[in-house]
């Protein structure tokens, strides 16, 4: 009996070897695959010194595909697929032998631990051969967020290992098409956060697909709508809410204020080569999901509408799961074209660089109970904004002069967390700690020179069209007063009356 | 709340609450606050159109 597992040192020969191994893909084709050439660069960057091979693995997701479709082919497919798992430390077969059966080894379950990166599952298919994936982010370095991930947990022949990221998997163009493919990865971040099952593909495109719509069936999957990606949200017991992407400022306030609060984002849009080949391609819809940001430049990067400024307008790359090219895939934003990102797919010349993602839609799955939307309550903050500095420049600036806005969506619990570690006078620490507030909560915060000085929360579970602000907290004694002054004499912009002031 | 904790209490802030009373007695300083909300009002109303979703682009296909 062959061994099911085995132990490699890792290079990227090895790796695509391996995949060749465990899928039908030849070995030569492999070479030109965009997401060989993504794992190059991010095993690099992760330091991935060995690769355990675990044969014979059932993927629930892929089990599910297959009982759906693969098992009906004449061909006869594989069921059971193998999982690579990687590490940045170098051990050999003979450690990790030792390893199980317990006997005398430099190699522990404890290093194994810590030096796990995550795995790829490869399915025995003979195109589309990237199962589920779950690898370790990047390090932070001060500028990555990665606010989406969760913690997978994996049972290596009984060594307990666990990697923090959200699942990624390529679409097979059977059972996921790009649009299902991204919803799955979506489900995975929502899932956890609002409690409900995580459909396998198959399932996703199934529910999708029991929406009516003229002309296309659904296995094999071509793809889905916009309206039947909103119906594979409901299926899960989520809301879909739908945003024009009208220009890079929608595009990264929505994905600032989402993301930040750990819910994907699903942006939809169209691939086009810069400059245009000779033989222009027509532009297809792509389906991606955003899962994290970098937050690069100086602060108070200039936003919309002018005087208004938001921390959401420092990022300068968006990490997305495409399912064409891996997770976390980075994306710069802006570019030659008036809304885009860049990518790393391939042009018509088989080089990279020259195809951008021009988002045109955006998609995200809400807890039912989250009714206001972003827009909503960025409109109040603009005009609290304007409020603030008319004030500050008539008071000769004793507010402390531009504000930058940082506004997310959170929960209670995150931000009763937040005050506890914070340093905030006993006094309004503990009416913040004490008050009663809804589960979701938009929170805008307000900083000058680089310190939080106002904090503002709107419910998200109330009213679209009331002033819905509940609380305002504000760290400078100027502040509080002109506040607290100008509410007894009518509504404060963006506002209103009812909210408590605490300062 | 205990106004006593209020900032206005503090002397120094006194003078700062008189400048807003004085401020808001000013018939100029309230229509130009006035503008600027209908000027933000006019630019909200932009972005809302901005990220107003065309019902058409619900059937659109996603296919890559």
């Amino acid at each position: 009996m062959s061994s099911p597992w085995e132990v490699h040192p890792y290079s990227k020969e090895t790796l695509r070897d391996l995949l060749a191994q465990h899928s039908l893909v030849s070995r030569a084709s492999l070479d030109s695959k965009l997401h060989c050439i993504y794992f190059d660069g991010y095993f690099d960057n992760l330091a991935a010194k060995t690769i355990v091979v675990e044969q014979g693995y059932v993927d629930r997701d892929f089990l599910e595909d297959f009982a759906a479709y693969y098992v009906r082919c004449f061909e006869r497919y594989e069921r059971f697929c193998t999982r690579l798992h990687f590490f940045d430390r170098s051990f050999g077969s003979s450690d990790f032998k030792s390893l199980l059966e317990g006997s005398s080894s430099p190699l522990d379950a404890k290093a194994v631990s810590e030096s796990y990166l995550g795995f790829v599952v490869v399915k025995r298919l003979p195109r589309t051969i990237i199962g589920r994936t779950c690898l370790r982010t990047y390090p932070s370095a001060g500028r990555r967020h990665y606010p989406i991930i969760r913690q997978y947990d994996v049972s290596l022949f009984g060594l307990k290992l666990a990697v923090r990221t959200l699942a990624f998997q390529e679409q097979d163009r059977v059972a996921a098409a790009c649009a299902t493919s991204a919803l799955w990865s979506a489900f995975h971040g929502t899932g956890i956060l609002f409690h409900h099952h995580i459909p396998s593909p198959v399932e996703i495109t199934t529910s999708a697909s029991s929406s009516a719509f003229p002309g296309l069936r659904y296995l094999p999957s071509k793809g889905l709508t916009l309206m039947q990606m909103a119906s594979a949200i409901r299926s899960v017991g989520l809301e879909p809410t739908h945003v024009h992407a009208g220009n890079l400022d929608i595009v990264r306030d929505t994905v600032y204020a989402y993301v930040r609060g750990g819910i994907p984002v699903m942006l939809v849009g169209t691939l086009s080569e810069h400059p245009v080949p000779a033989v222009p391609q027509p532009a297809e819809l792509h389906a991606i999901v955003a899962t994290g940001f970098s937050l690069g430049g100086a602060g108070g990067a200039a936003g919309s509408p002018p005087g208004f400024s938001s921390i959401s307008a420092r990022i300068d790359k968006v990490y997305c799961h495409d399912d064409q090219v891996g997770p976390f895939a980075r994306m710069m934003v802006g570019g030659p074209l008036p809304i885009c990102l860049s990518t790393s797919w391939q042009d018509t010349k088989g080089q990279m660089g020259s195809v951008w993602f021009q988002p045109q839609d955006i998609l995200i799955p809400l807890y039912h109970k989250i009714r206001v939307p972003f827009e909503t309550v960025q409109e109040r903050v603009i005009r609290f904004n304007a409020f603030l500095s008319f004030w500050d420049n008539l008071l000769g600036g004793v507010l402390g002069g531009a504000v930058e806005w940082d506004t997310r969506l959170t929960t209670v619990n995150e931000f009763k967390t937040d005050i506890q570690a914070s340093s905030l006078p006993a006094g309004p620490r503990r009416l913040l700690l004490e008050r009663s507030l809804p589960r979701f909560i938009w929170r805008a915060t307000g900083s000058q020179a680089g310190s939080a000085t106002l904090d503002v929360l709107f419910d998200a579970t109330g009213l679209d069209e009331s002033d819905g602000s509940i609380l305002l907290y504000s760290a400078k004694p100027g502040v509080f007063l002109v506040l607290e002054q100008l509410r007894g004499r009518g509504a404060i912009a963006g506002l209103g009356t009812t909210f408590e002031l605490i300062g | 709340m205990d106004m006593s904790q209020s900032p206005v209490a503090q002397p120094d802030l006194r003078e700062l609450a008189k400048r807003i009373l004085d401020h808001l007695a000013d018939p100029q300083v309230v229509q130009k606050l006035a503008d600027l909300m209908k000027d933000l009002e006019i630019r909200c109303a932009e972005l809302r159109e901005l990220r107003r979703v065309d019902p058409a682009c619900l059937q659109k296909v996603v296919t890559l």
